[in-house]
């Protein structure tokens, strides 16, 4: 029988006093856990590819939402500081006795007639390419109108409300109304969003989940291996949070590239044509950029976590 | 307790270890030591009041039929097992006044199915005992190949284990086994896979570390005419009990 002799080493150590200094270092920890992290993405890669793509989708949505909500913020901001209301005369009034007794109301600041000539050349640059359209307005009967600026801007409300019940006033417009109309969209797309998005979270959440428990089942052995070298249960665990952080990341850094592009592409082009309704700043940008890149990162962490409970209870 | 973990991981091991070897507790003149330990499983009786104990640097056989609890007494040791009745003290320490990785690091394991991992090479099976610790990778690399020379695979490091036989594969998990320098090395039918010529081998390779190094070895197997030649102290399992 052929037996391996064992090589025994220059200087043989006393029995029971032999040299056991085992020096171990956060570092070496950290740079072993990055590369088993990368290791174990590369092994479940399609797995991996799924949870960035979903995380990806959603946090697309949910940062063109953010900003989204910040252009329609600037909208009714704008529309709120209007100080300008528009009434329509009556056709049995005289325009112009309306106007003077608005005139002379102490809220008043100036009001300005609207005639019907005055509207028809407005449409008619309006509709500069499609006369045919202009040409059925032509005969259409429009009321004379009389645009009126407050003095105070936070009167609007009170003042039309006055107006329209005023004599001789058919039609009150001003841009509050139509602000509270944008809010009111906006609130209730934020609200219908808000529920598409926390599904589009919630599935990213369980994506990531189900890929590290594909992970965990596919690396078992090494996981009980792992422990019975000695390792503490939460640094195998922590090289699973890690792995979820990455995908997570990944998935958030494109996302975040993604909305950079429906800002610079939709949003910023706004800014330049209408720059006094819009002012996206660099900061809320940057911030919503940041907070999309952290928001994927917490995805990764939350769905790890949530799937390695069973291996901190039972590891 | 002293807890290494935290703080001490990221220091150094060998402070925890050299205070755990000069402890000065009840029980300090052994290794192991089991006093009454009891394990049923859904009620029945694996173990019944177990006591025995294994000096340091002592080589221990413990033989015994299939499904007498040799297996079971071992994985109470390398912690698998965690609800039992008695005491178990390593070194003069109360098993279960130690966290499990440390004492895990402290009583390193080898097993009848080698338990390596088959995408990675023989070196990096070898090394991850390190790694998981968080050894430097130069410690690792030289006792790696340091320990692959000393049980004959030198040259064999970028082999995967299919590619080697099961005696070869027995000394990848030997080699693994020993890289944190452990006081106790237990083995679970080591040569349960292997034919009788690299189980001898084997025997004699445990036998050797034993030796030259004082790790105290406690080794299941069934193995009795290759036993026989050792002087070592053999321990039957009968009936739930051990018997000299």
């Amino acid at each position: 029988m052929k037996i391996t002799k064992v090589v025994t080493p220059e200087t043989p150590p006393a029995r029971r006093t032999a040299d056991r200094s085992v020096t171990t270092s956060s570092g070496h920890l950290i740079r072993y856990y990055l590369r088993d992290a990368q290791e174990g993405i590369r092994r479940n890669a399609g797995a991996a590819l799924a949870t960035i793509l979903l995380i990806f989708i959603s946090l697309t949505i949910t940062g063109a939402m953010v900003l989204l909500k910040t252009g329609v913020d600037d909208v009714i901001g704008f529309l709120n500081d209007q100080v300008k209301i528009k009434v329509f005369v009556d056709r049995q009034a005289d325009t112009e006795q309306v106007a003077e007794i608005l005139a002379g109301a102490s809220f008043v600041r100036h009001v300005k007639i609207e005639t019907r000539e005055d509207a028809l050349a407005k449409l008619q640059g309006l509709f500069r390419d499609m006369p045919h359209l202009f040409e059925s307005f032509r005969d259409s009967r429009f009321p004379d109108a009389i645009l009126i600026e407050l003095e105070d801007q936070s009167q609007v409300e009170t003042v039309a409300r006055e107006l329209a019940a005023t004599r001789g006033i058919t039609d009150v417009f001003y841009a509050q109304e139509f602000a509270a109309q944008v809010l009111r969209w906006s609130q209730l797309i934020s609200t219908y969003g808000a529920i598409v998005l926390l599904i589009f979270l919630l599935a990213s959440v369980l994506t990531v989940g189900i890929a590290m428990n594909l992970s965990l089942y596919q690396r078992q052995k090494d996981i009980r291996v792992k422990l019975l070298l000695g390792a503490r249960e939460s640094h195998v665990r922590g090289q699973f949070l890690l792995e979820g952080v990455i995908i997570g990341f990944i998935g958030s850094l494109l996302a975040a590239f993604a909305v950079y592009l429906i800002y610079y592409y939709a949003l910023y082009q706004l800014q330049l044509r209408f720059s006094a309704v819009f002012d996206f700043s660099a900061l809320s940008l940057n911030l919503t950029l940041l907070g999309v890149i952290l928001f994927g990162m917490l995805i990764g962490l939350i769905g790890t976590y949530l799937s390695t409970r069973k291996m901190m209870k039972h590891g | 307790m002293l807890l290494v973990g935290s703080k001490a991981e990221y220091g150094t091991f060998l402070l925890y270890r050299r205070r755990f070897e000069n402890h000065s507790g009840a029980g300090h003149d052994q290794m192991i030591q089991m006093k009454h330990v009891e394990k049923s499983y859904r009620g029945i009786p694996v173990l019944k009041d177990v006591s025995f104990s294994v000096d340091p640097g002592e080589l221990v056989f413990l033989k015994g039929s299939s499904g007498s609890g040799k297996s079971t007494l071992l994985k109470i040791l390398y912690r698998d097992i965690e609800d039992y009745g008695g005491e178990v003290r390593l070194n003069g320490q109360a098993l279960r006044s130690l966290p499990r990785y440390e004492s895990r690091r402290i009583t390193a394991t080898i097993f009848q199915s080698f338990e390596l991992l088959d995408r990675k090479t023989v070196y990096e099976n070898v090394a991850l005992a390190g790694e998981v610790i968080g050894r430097s990778e130069r410690e690792i690399r030289q006792e790696t190949m340091s320990l692959l020379e000393r049980v004959g695979l030198a040259g064999k490091e970028d082999r995967f284990p299919h590619e080697l036989s099961g005696g070869e594969q027995q000394r990848v998990a030997i080699a693994r086994a020993l890289l944190n320098k452990p006081l106790v090395l237990l083995a679970d039918e080591p040569t349960g896979n292997l034919d009788p010529d690299n189980a001898g081998m084997i025997l004699e390779l445990l036998r050797q570390f034993n030796e030259t190094d004082g790790i105290t070895m406690l080794i299941v197997t069934h193995a009795e005419e290759l036993t026989r030649k050792f002087e070592a102290r053999t321990l039957y399992v009968r009936g739930g009990r051990v018997e000299a």
